[in-house]
């Protein structure tokens, strides 16, 4: 039964704990495109030190802080957000 | 008693004009108090903290000495809600004579690298944070207190990281494996073990395992022997270790010594041969983790 902060990527599958076991925040980030899934594209395999190949709905949740200036003049930091939201993510129902 | 003070200071004086100086002068009048720092009600105390997680307890004490000789302790007690955050201390004016980072029953969730702190002196409400003066920066630990004056001014990279254990994604059939360094965070491999299941399909899979900069490879070593259709292998890899066959399920694949990660740089599967239906499970990754500032 997953626990319920574990997730499903809606751009490459890949199910995550947004929790690892020491209780820290793990990012998921997309992995870059494997050869059964270059080849469902259409597209040859390529050598295994070949620059990766991103998928073009790629998924970064590493955090990206950003800034800007309040009403009364201050900067500001706003929430962090993912890098990359990509096409989303869904929850794993326990 | 000041009166007696001056007469003691008007005799050295006049010693010291007859050409008998005292070998040994205190001056007790008009002393010049202890601090470097002379700060004002616009000064602040300015406290950044980068955390791993959220709800790390501390406490900050500092004490300023007041024009009318009046000592002012300030205390500020925070449980933080977000990885990095910045806090303010508005101060009196005076001498600042101490300042005092204390953390506060973490129940050992805070091992060293987990939480750096830094407190300097600060003007404003705007961040990015400005500092004029930084006074503390180095890991807040449980058991240890940071201090200044007296205390050791370290950068985030310095010393021992924080160990920590954690899973990557779980792929989906047919996908790799990768792990990417999340942002404000630096680390080292320490170790790495993952299976693969391989589905019915006939082929020789080999499986790779690539360090690369988010755009470039520049470690790529395979594992020693290919996994055919239809079994489960265990890969491990750890830094310095020697490439071992598959041997009782297992195959080792060496990772380059001392392996640092920054921001974005991967680790991930390259799977020579693989088919649409083999199934990586998800990595378990121990790795010594310091706070990045960015």
């Amino acid at each position: 039964m997953p626990p319920p902060n574990r997730f499903a990527c809606n751009s490459c599958n890949g199910e995550y704990s947004e929790t690892s076991r020491d209780g820290l925040t793990y990012f998921h980030v997309c992995a870059p495109l494997s050869g059964p899934e270059l080849e469902a594209a259409g597209q040859p395999r390529r050598p295994d030190d070949a620059p990766p190949i991103e998928r073009a709905d790629k998924r970064d949740e590493s955090p990206l802080v950003t800034f800007e200036i309040s009403p009364r003049g201050h900067v500001v930091r706003k929430p962090a957000v993912p890098r990359l939201a990509g096409r989303g993510r869904r929850p794993l129902i326990a | 008693m000041t009166n007696e003070l001056e007469l003691i200071e008007v005799l050295r004086d006049l010693r010291a004009a007859l050409g008998r100086p005292d070998p040994v002068h205190f001056t007790r009048l008009r002393a010049v108090p202890p601090g470097a720092h002379y700060v004002t009600g616009d000064d602040q105390l300015v406290i950044q903290t980068l955390g791993f997680t959220t709800g790390f307890n501390y406490f900050l004490r500092a004490r300023v000495l007041q024009p009318n000789g009046e000592i002012t302790p300030f205390e500020l007690t925070r449980t933080t809600t977000a990885a990095s955050e910045v806090r303010r201390m508005r101060l009196t004016e005076g001498f600042l004579l101490g300042v005092n980072v204390e953390p506060q029953s973490n129940a050992g969730a805070s091992p060293r690298g987990s939480f750096f702190v830094r407190v300097g002196i600060g003007r404003g409400e705007d961040a990015p944070t400005l500092f004029y003066h930084t006074l503390i920066s180095d890991y807040l630990e449980d058991g240890h207190s940071l201090a200044w004056p007296g205390g050791l001014m370290r950068a985030s990279v310095e010393g021992p990281g924080s160990l920590v254990s954690q899973s990557t994604a779980d792929p989906a059939a047919g996908a790799e494996i990768s792990f990417s360094v999340p942002a404000d965070r630096r680390m080292r491999i320490r170790t790495l073990r993952f299976q693969l299941v391989t589905a019915i399909a006939v082929a020789n899979r080999q499986v790779h395992i690539v360090l690369d900069d988010s755009a470039n490879v520049f470690y790529d070593h395979p594992a020693l022997a290919v996994q055919v259709a239809s079994t489960t292998v265990t890969y491990v890899a750890a830094p310095g270790v020697q490439a071992l066959t598959t041997t009782d399920g297992v195959q080792v694949i060496p990772l380059p010594q001392d392996t640092m990660m920054f921001v974005s740089w991967r680790l991930r599967t390259v799977t020579t041969g693989i088919q649409a239906a083999d199934d990586f499970g998800p990595a378990e990754i121990v790795t010594e983790d310091w706070q990045e500032e960015s």
